[in-house]
Protein backbone atom coordinates (compact mmCIF):
# COMPACT_ATOMS: atom_id res chain seq x y z
CA UNK A 1 0.00 0.00 0.00
CA UNK A 2 1.36 3.66 -0.86
CA UNK A 3 2.01 5.36 1.74
CA UNK A 4 0.23 9.04 2.34
CA UNK A 5 2.31 12.10 2.48
CA UNK A 6 2.62 13.07 6.55
CA UNK A 7 0.88 16.56 7.03
CA UNK A 8 1.87 18.42 9.80
CA UNK A 9 -1.22 20.10 11.42
CA UNK A 10 1.05 22.95 12.43
CA UNK A 11 2.20 23.76 9.34
CA UNK A 12 -1.04 23.09 7.83
CA UNK A 13 -2.69 26.10 9.79
CA UNK A 14 -0.47 28.31 9.34
CA UNK A 15 -0.88 27.73 5.88
CA UNK A 16 -4.72 27.45 5.42
CA UNK A 17 -4.28 30.79 7.60
CA UNK A 18 -2.06 32.54 5.17
CA UNK A 19 -4.41 31.57 2.42
CA UNK A 20 -7.10 33.21 3.75
CA UNK A 21 -5.67 36.91 3.37
CA UNK A 22 -6.09 36.46 -0.38
CA UNK A 23 -9.24 37.39 -2.76
CA UNK A 24 -7.96 34.06 -5.23
CA UNK A 25 -6.37 31.64 -2.64
CA UNK A 26 -6.20 29.56 -5.86
CA UNK A 27 -3.84 31.60 -7.60
CA UNK A 28 -1.24 32.32 -4.42
CA UNK A 29 1.39 29.56 -3.02
CA UNK A 30 2.00 29.66 0.45
CA UNK A 31 4.99 27.59 1.86
CA UNK A 32 5.16 26.87 5.53
CA UNK A 33 8.51 25.44 6.49
CA UNK A 34 10.44 25.13 10.02
CA UNK A 35 12.89 27.41 10.91
CA UNK A 36 15.37 27.26 14.35
CA UNK A 37 13.62 25.27 16.95
CA UNK A 38 10.31 25.13 17.28
CA UNK A 39 9.83 28.24 14.72
CA UNK A 40 8.36 28.73 11.45
CA UNK A 41 8.60 30.81 8.42
CA UNK A 42 6.79 31.19 5.31
CA UNK A 43 6.74 32.12 1.57
CA UNK A 44 3.75 33.20 0.65
CA UNK A 45 3.49 34.28 -3.33
CA UNK A 46 0.33 36.14 -4.99
CA UNK A 47 -0.06 38.80 -7.33
CA UNK A 48 -1.93 40.61 -4.81
CA UNK A 49 1.37 42.14 -3.61
CA UNK A 50 1.83 43.74 -6.91
CA UNK A 51 2.75 47.50 -6.62
CA UNK A 52 2.65 47.36 -2.99
CA UNK A 53 6.00 47.59 -0.87
CA UNK A 54 7.63 45.74 1.64
CA UNK A 55 6.69 46.98 4.53
CA UNK A 56 3.09 47.51 3.49
CA UNK A 57 3.16 43.51 2.67
CA UNK A 58 4.67 43.06 5.94
CA UNK A 59 1.91 44.90 8.11
CA UNK A 60 -1.25 43.73 5.75
CA UNK A 61 0.52 39.78 6.59
CA UNK A 62 0.48 40.09 10.59
CA UNK A 63 -2.41 42.33 10.62
CA UNK A 64 -4.62 39.60 9.01
CA UNK A 65 -2.81 36.66 10.62
CA UNK A 66 -4.11 38.78 14.03
CA UNK A 67 -7.30 38.85 13.18
CA UNK A 68 -7.37 34.83 12.18
CA UNK A 69 -8.15 32.08 13.86
CA UNK A 70 -4.58 30.66 14.09
CA UNK A 71 -3.75 29.73 17.52
CA UNK A 72 -1.55 32.07 19.69
CA UNK A 73 0.91 29.99 20.31
CA UNK A 74 1.27 29.44 16.11
CA UNK A 75 1.39 32.97 15.83
CA UNK A 76 4.35 33.34 18.26
CA UNK A 77 6.03 30.62 16.75
CA UNK A 78 5.79 31.57 12.93
CA UNK A 79 8.56 33.92 12.10
CA UNK A 80 9.44 36.01 9.33
CA UNK A 81 7.32 35.67 6.25
CA UNK A 82 8.36 36.42 3.10
CA UNK A 83 5.76 37.84 0.52
CA UNK A 84 6.61 37.49 -2.85
CA UNK A 85 4.43 38.58 -6.27
CA UNK A 86 4.89 35.73 -8.81
CA UNK A 87 7.31 37.45 -11.04
CA UNK A 88 9.28 37.77 -7.66
CA UNK A 89 9.52 34.67 -6.80
CA UNK A 90 10.46 32.83 -10.38
CA UNK A 91 13.66 35.85 -10.36
CA UNK A 92 14.74 34.93 -7.04
CA UNK A 93 14.31 31.18 -6.79
CA UNK A 94 15.10 30.72 -11.11
CA UNK A 95 12.19 29.22 -11.39
CA UNK A 96 11.05 28.46 -14.89
CA UNK B 1 40.14 34.70 22.54
CA UNK B 2 36.62 32.66 23.31
CA UNK B 3 34.90 29.26 21.97
CA UNK B 4 37.94 28.41 20.24
CA UNK B 5 36.92 30.80 17.17
CA UNK B 6 38.42 34.22 16.08
CA UNK B 7 37.16 37.08 17.93
CA UNK B 8 35.55 40.06 15.62
CA UNK B 9 33.71 42.49 17.40
CA UNK B 10 32.98 43.53 20.96
CA UNK B 11 29.61 44.74 22.68
CA UNK B 12 30.59 47.91 23.11
CA UNK B 13 31.65 48.62 19.50
CA UNK B 14 28.39 46.98 18.32
CA UNK B 15 26.31 49.24 20.88
CA UNK B 16 27.98 52.40 18.84
CA UNK B 17 27.82 50.54 15.83
CA UNK B 18 24.14 50.44 16.07
CA UNK B 19 23.87 53.89 17.04
CA UNK B 20 26.15 55.14 13.89
CA UNK B 21 24.14 52.95 11.66
CA UNK B 22 20.62 54.60 12.86
CA UNK B 23 21.96 58.18 12.71
CA UNK B 24 22.81 56.81 8.94
CA UNK B 25 19.36 55.68 8.44
CA UNK B 26 18.00 59.56 9.34
CA UNK B 27 20.60 60.96 6.75
CA UNK B 28 19.76 58.79 4.16
CA UNK B 29 15.80 58.56 4.59
CA UNK B 30 16.85 62.68 4.41
CA UNK B 31 18.50 62.34 1.17
CA UNK B 32 15.91 59.77 -0.05
CA UNK B 33 17.99 56.98 -0.11
CA UNK B 34 15.55 54.99 1.43
CA UNK B 35 16.67 51.39 0.29
CA UNK B 36 20.19 52.11 1.75
CA UNK B 37 18.55 53.11 4.93
CA UNK B 38 16.39 50.46 5.35
CA UNK B 39 19.32 48.41 5.03
CA UNK B 40 21.15 50.19 7.78
CA UNK B 41 18.25 51.06 9.89
CA UNK B 42 17.79 46.68 10.13
CA UNK B 43 21.61 46.07 10.63
CA UNK B 44 21.59 48.62 13.23
CA UNK B 45 18.51 46.32 15.00
CA UNK B 46 21.64 43.31 13.91
CA UNK B 47 23.86 45.10 15.63
CA UNK B 48 21.74 45.25 18.68
CA UNK B 49 21.19 41.70 18.98
CA UNK B 50 24.43 41.13 18.98
CA UNK B 51 25.18 43.33 21.43
CA UNK B 52 22.73 41.68 23.77
CA UNK B 53 24.34 37.51 22.73
CA UNK B 54 27.77 39.25 23.99
CA UNK B 55 25.74 40.43 27.13
CA UNK B 56 24.02 37.48 27.68
CA UNK B 57 27.18 34.70 27.08
CA UNK B 58 29.37 37.30 29.17
CA UNK B 59 31.93 37.80 26.65
CA UNK B 60 33.60 40.88 25.23
CA UNK B 61 33.62 40.05 21.95
CA UNK B 62 31.57 38.28 20.02
CA UNK B 63 32.95 35.28 18.74
CA UNK B 64 32.71 34.86 14.83
CA UNK B 65 30.32 31.75 15.53
CA UNK B 66 27.43 34.43 16.09
CA UNK B 67 28.47 36.53 12.24
CA UNK B 68 25.06 36.03 11.29
CA UNK B 69 22.12 37.66 9.81
CA UNK B 70 19.58 36.16 10.70
CA UNK B 71 17.32 37.58 13.42
CA UNK B 72 15.46 34.92 15.04
CA UNK B 73 18.80 33.25 15.38
CA UNK B 74 20.63 35.84 17.25
CA UNK B 75 17.14 36.56 19.27
CA UNK B 76 17.23 33.02 20.90
CA UNK B 77 20.93 33.23 21.15
CA UNK B 78 20.19 36.67 23.03
CA UNK B 79 18.66 34.93 25.88
CA UNK B 80 15.63 37.58 25.53
CA UNK B 81 13.26 35.43 23.49
CA UNK B 82 10.85 35.13 26.39
CA UNK B 83 11.40 38.42 27.30
CA UNK B 84 10.07 39.92 24.09
CA UNK B 85 7.04 37.38 23.98
CA UNK B 86 5.53 39.42 26.74
CA UNK B 87 5.85 42.35 24.40
CA UNK B 88 3.96 41.17 21.65
CA UNK B 89 3.82 44.69 19.98
CA UNK B 90 8.10 44.63 19.89
CA UNK B 91 7.86 40.73 18.45
CA UNK B 92 5.57 41.72 16.15
CA UNK B 93 7.89 44.86 14.92
CA UNK B 94 10.54 42.43 14.88
CA UNK B 95 8.67 39.89 12.97
CA UNK B 96 8.30 42.02 10.09
CA UNK B 97 11.94 43.91 10.34
CA UNK B 98 13.19 39.99 9.93
CA UNK B 99 10.32 39.61 6.95
CA UNK B 100 12.07 42.24 5.34
CA UNK B 101 15.82 41.67 5.98
CA UNK B 102 16.43 37.85 5.57
CA UNK B 103 16.01 35.79 2.73
CA UNK B 104 13.43 32.82 2.48
CA UNK B 105 16.01 30.96 0.81
CA UNK B 106 19.70 31.39 2.43
CA UNK B 107 21.18 31.52 -1.10
CA UNK B 108 18.90 34.23 -2.16
CA UNK B 109 18.95 37.19 -0.41
CA UNK B 110 16.59 39.69 -0.28
CA UNK B 111 18.88 42.47 1.10
CA UNK B 112 20.10 43.15 -2.47
CA UNK B 113 17.05 43.82 -3.96
CA UNK B 114 16.92 47.36 -4.68
CA UNK B 115 13.22 48.07 -6.23
CA UNK B 116 11.99 51.63 -5.43
CA UNK B 117 8.69 50.37 -4.70
CA UNK B 118 9.21 47.61 -2.36
CA UNK B 119 11.94 49.82 -0.54
CA UNK B 120 10.33 53.17 -0.82
CA UNK B 121 9.70 56.57 1.12
CA UNK B 122 6.85 54.65 2.80
CA UNK B 123 8.57 51.86 3.47
CA UNK B 124 11.25 53.30 5.46
CA UNK B 125 8.51 55.16 7.49
CA UNK B 126 7.27 52.16 8.50
CA UNK B 127 10.79 50.93 9.63
CA UNK B 128 11.04 54.26 11.78
CA UNK B 129 8.51 52.79 13.03
CA UNK B 130 9.28 49.35 13.85
CA UNK B 131 12.02 50.46 14.86
CA UNK B 132 11.65 53.69 16.69
CA UNK B 133 8.44 54.03 18.26
CA UNK B 134 8.62 54.53 21.71
CA UNK B 135 6.23 51.70 22.30
CA UNK B 136 6.92 48.57 20.40
CA UNK B 137 10.23 49.80 19.02
CA UNK B 138 12.25 47.18 18.02
CA UNK B 139 15.36 49.74 19.07
CA UNK B 140 13.69 51.25 21.78
CA UNK B 141 12.95 47.79 23.56
CA UNK B 142 16.31 46.31 22.84
CA UNK B 143 18.31 49.78 24.31
CA UNK B 144 16.14 49.44 27.36
CA UNK B 145 17.16 45.82 28.14
CA UNK B 146 20.82 46.14 27.72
Amino acid sequence: MASQPTVDPDLDQVCQALKGMFRSPDDCRVEVFHSSGPYLRAIVVSDEFENEGAASRQDRVWEHLKKSALKPDLLTRLFGVHPYTWKEFREEFQET
Amino acid sequence: MGLGSRSTIGRQSLQRLAEERLKDFEVLCAGKRYAAAIYLGVYAVECLLKAHVCRALDLDELPETYRSHHLLTLLLHSGLNRRIQREPAVFENLKKLDGMWNPADEERNIRYIDDPVRYGETQASSVRVWMLNPKGGVITWLRSQL
